[in-house]
């Protein structure tokens, strides 16, 4: 009977033993001819009323509710939201390399704004006298990485006799940023040639 | 006339074909570590799931247990999912399927606890008749052996077609139908004798 528009009585009842009366549930390939006998045979429509009969009852039989524990385990199954998984699998040196690309270019150009203020105001003190010129200077630049972490960089820039090195603490755990460190002679006659910017190339 | 039908399976029929994302594309997506397609894909197939394996287990604890191993599996699969392939419907529930076996052949078949009150033919009508109606077709459903069960949750309940009930049985079209024509059978004359009202008998 596949296939075809004709189905007997005997197979319609064949048919509804297995489908039943659901007509969404009937296969497709039977289902015009299902359809076409039901239409126009009174015994078929005393089947399929029986059938539907017994349909009924399935559907009586309540459906348990999914709890919402059960989703939430699953749930954490799948992938998570990129920003969780991102530091659960990337490295220390990644994320904070991440850390410094988001939020250090603001804070570097800061610390080369007070680098350039230092320089101009060393060279205003320039004809101060050489005890004062050979004190050390410090200058500092604190720059918070993040609202959510207390973590700073100390930029600190230290002027010895004849050097200036600024290097930047630690944070922690071996990690060594990504800050091309610079460690540049400054000539005594500065004064003259003026303050020489770092270079901040640090990616 | 034919009736409604199964509210159940109409609507899971009517949303295979609504123009929602595939689950081929949701896998893909999922693949890529995308959460909000796993939620998509859970929404969509956790509760079949789970009801399946309450069916099959009778154990509210056990069939959850089921439910999240497979879809545990599913994160597994996910990245090497062929599109195209079997249906993520009865790959599911054909793991789900397993997993309920398994369950059952490590602890013998438990018993029917979750079903209260079995009415006798004496209190029968003085208890609500719906919830009658309910606890008689459940009785019935579970005297079905493992596999009529399987082929009448899935067809009946879960809106499978034919093929796709074989696909997750394992076996042909034509035996899916002798399952369900069995089931069908067993369950009219089980129930003929409590609810002869109700089956026009």
């Amino acid at each position: 009977m596949a296939g075809t528009n004709d189905m007997t009585v005997d197979e319609f009842r064949d048919f509804l033993n297995s489908w039943g009366a659901n007509q969404d549930l009937w296969p497709v390939e039977n289902a015009p001819a299902a359809a076409n006998l039901l239409v126009r045979s009174v015994e078929a429509q005393a089947l399929f009323k029986a059938a539907a009969a017994l349909d009924a009852l399935l559907e009586a039989v309540p459906q348990p509710e999914l709890s919402d524990s059960l989703r939430n385990r699953v749930m954490a199954l799948g992938p998570q939201d990129r920003k969780v998984s991102t530091i659960g699998t990337t490295s220390l040196t990644e994320r904070m390399t991440a850390f410094f690309g988001a939020l250090m270019r603001p804070a570097i150009a800061g610390a080369a704004v007070a680098g350039i203020a230092v320089g101009i105001g060393i060279s205003t003190l320039g004809g101060l006298s050489g005890l004062e010129r050979e004190a050390p200077q410090t200058v500092a630049v604190t720059a918070p990485i993040s609202t959510a972490s207390p973590t700073t960089v100390t930029a600190e820039a230290s002027e010895t006799e004849n050097s200036q090195t600024l290097f930047a603490d630690s944070l922690g755990g071996g990690y060594t940023p990504n800050l091309a460190v610079f460690s540049e002679t400054v000539s005594d006659d500065r004064q003259d040639s003026g303050f020489q910017q770092a270079n901040f190339a640090l990616y | 006339m034919p009736r409604d039908g199964n509210l159940f399976g109409q609507l899971r029929r009517r949303s295979e074909t609504d123009g929602r994302e595939s689950d081929d594309s949701l896998l893909s997506r999922v693949a890529r570590d995308e959460s909000a397609a796993w939620a998509v894909l859970v929404d969509r197939h956790l509760g079949p799931v789970t009801r399946y394996a309450n069916w099959i287990l009778r154990d509210n604890a056990a069939a959850e247990d089921v439910a999240q191993e497979t879809f545990f599996r599913l994160t597994k699969k996910a990245s090497e999912w062929e599109p195209g392939g079997a249906s993520l419907k009865t790959w599911l529930f054909r793991v789900a399927r397993n997993l309920c076996i398994d369950r059952k052949r490590a602890k013998t078949a438990l018993p029917i606890d979750t079903i209260e009150d079995t009415p006798d033919s004496d209190n029968a009508f003085e208890v609500d008749r719906r919830i009658d109606i309910e606890k008689a077709v459940q009785l019935s459903l579970e005297k079905l052996p493992e596999r009529q069960k399987t082929a009448i949750i899935l067809v009946h309940f879960e809106g499978f077609s034919g093929n796709e009930a074989a696909k997750a049985l394992d076996i042909s079209v034509e035996a899916v139908e002798s399952l369900l024509a069995r089931a069908r059978k067993a369950l009219r004359i089980d129930l003929s004798g409590a609810l002869p009202d109700l089956l026009g008998e």
